[in-house]
């Protein structure tokens, strides 16, 4: 899972990591129902107060979940803890109603789930910023905070976080390596020796 | 393809209460005359090198799949061999609801219903099967409760075709709209039929959707799911195997013009063979002859299935 804020490089570096991995990259679900929230409304931006929204994202993540078996490997833009920080910020009511759903799909999933938290500086974020909103610099500063608090949630929900990469200065293959390299000591669960045997021993 | 794919889609029986027109038991046709299940070591060695090799997605299908007495055999053994696998069952719920609640006890992850019309007369109608309606209804109500108790949504298929009934299929929409269920709203493939005449009758029926989301699987084609303002959930197969040819033999595949299934997966059909798709039965590969000792599949199978599947 790959977390982090706005501008970070998530899409990009999710797409090339699984292209590597040679499995499905899932994007973030928010930014593809915020689309559409936009079309509707330009007035919903990502700072803006949306139960509605933030609610259809909760729902929407969990029923893309359901397709997923926990053994595939994929890599995951933002997923159920980012989803909670920006529900926490903008619609905390909603987070309340949701957190026991969350809390047990992530302990369903813990084993299986490594996180990559991604960090970018505020004037390189302020250069990638693709997002609508009144106040740039206070859009920045608001993805950061999201950034920083689904990292924390990610930890508080216990799940296994990587050392954080800064993604300013590096090229994109560049992290590819470093991410593929911090996971490399990590082995998720598989159920079955024989599966994980032929899995390691087969040329991909 | 070139990797092993993880969803498997498994026939265990072409025995069925119900003889609806549309059922294509993935390709594999049964023959008058010839058995319609294999024995339940000779399944379950299949569905286990299958695991083996790397499937992590695994469909239980028939026919009927809970006329199989032993089918919460399977699934235990399937669980047993890998913890983590998506083990569910389609299903069109006219069966006691006893063998869903032992199927759940044994390891069933999920149930997926296919409702082959809603309401009494459309179901008569499409099962050929009067008096299945009743106990459909009760299984429904189990279903339902299971789904909510586990906190997943419950899928429910619906096959629309070109004589389809918009009475019936309305009837099901606004039965689902405040429950946590999510319409997969399906063209029947014989027709020439796609996901946006399908999407448009939704629309025709319920007004326009408020959110779409495309929903990726790693194991299987993307699907479209859209909601609607009053928490209505529908989901479209909305790209086609012949589109993405996501194996290495599809683009030069002699069905590919014709081919309109939603779903990349390997199926196992009730006479034991593995196909890569529906279109090509002549492509299917027998994994009997590697099948050696106890039940339960062997490193050498899996290994053979492995390099076959990946070979496409």
């Amino acid at each position: 899972m790959l977390l982090g804020p706005h501008g970070a490089g998530k899409t990009t570096l999710g797409r090339l990591l699984a292209e590597r991995l040679g499995c499905v990259f899932a994007p973030e679900l928010g930014a593809q129902l915020r689309r559409d929230a936009l079309a509707r409304d330009p007035g919903q931006h990502a700072m803006a107060p949306q139960e509605a929204f933030d609610d259809e994202v909760f729902r929407a993540e969990l029923d893309r979940d359901v397709n997923w078996a926990p053994g595939v490997v994929r890599v995951v833009e933002t997923w159920h803890p980012g989803n909670a920080a920006y529900a926490r910020e903008r619609s905390p009511a909603v987070l309340a109603r949701w957190r026991l759903r969350l809390a047990a799909e992530l302990r369903r999933r813990r084993p299986w789930v490594l996180v990559q938290p991604l960090r970018v500086r505020h004037d390189t974020a302020l250069a990638r910023l693709t997002e609508p909103g009144p106040d740039p610099g206070a859009l920045v500063a608001f993805f950061r905070r999201v950034g920083d608090e689904a990292e924390a949630l990610a930890r508080a929900w216990r799940l296994r976080v990587l050392p954080a990469l800064d993604t300013d200065d590096l090229a994109p293959d560049a992290l590819v390596e470093r991410v593929l390299r911090a996971s490399r000591s990590w082995a998720p669960p598989t159920g079955s020796l024989g599966a994980e045997a032929l899995v390691r021993k087969a040329p991909r | 393809m070139g990797a092993m794919p993880t969803y498997l889609r498994v026939v265990v029986t072409t025995r069925c209460n119900h003889r609806c027109d549309f059922c294509h038991r993935e390709g594999d046709p049964h023959a008058r005359g010839t058995p319609a299940e294999l024995s339940l070591p000779a399944l379950e060695a299949r569905v286990l090198a299958a695991v083996r090799a790397g499937v992590r997605k695994v469909k239980l299908l028939g026919g009927e799949p809970f006329l199989r007495r032993d089918l919460p055999s399977l699934i235990a053994a399937v669980r047993a061999a890998c913890p983590a696998v998506d083990l569910s069952v389609i299903t069109a719920g006219a069966v006691p609801v006893e063998a869903l609640l032992r199927a759940y006890d044994a390891g069933l992850t999920r149930v997926n219903v296919s409702i082959h019309g809603f309401t009494a007369a459309a179901h008569a109608r499409t099962t050929r099967a009067p008096g299945a309606f009743a106990l459909r209804q009760e299984f429904l109500a189990a279903a339902l409760a299971e789904a909510t108790r586990r906190g997943v949504p419950l899928k429910l298929n619906y096959v629309f075709g070109e004589d389809g009934d918009r009475g019936d299929l309305a009837a099901l929409l606004t039965w689902s709209t405040d429950k946590p269920v999510v319409v997969g709203l399906l063209d029947d493939l014989g027709a020439d039929l796609s996901w946006r005449p399908l999407a448009a009758l939704v629309e025709a029926l319920r007004g326009p959707h408020a959110t779409q989301v495309v929903l990726v699987d790693p194991a299987s084609l993307p699907t479209l799911l859209r909601r609607w303002p009053d928490g209505l959930r529908v989901e479209f197969k909305h790209l086609r195997l012949g589109e993405v040819a996501p194996y290495v033999a599809c683009p030069t595949c002699p069905a590919r013009a014709r081919c309109k299934e939603g779903i990349t997966a390997l199926r196992l059909t009730h006479r034991g063979l593995f196909q890569p798709c529906m279109d090509r039965p002549d492509a299917a590969f027998d994994l009997g002859p590697f099948l050696g000792g106890a039940a339960g599949g062997d490193i050498g199978a899996a290994f053979a299935l492995r390099a076959w599947a990946r070979s496409l």
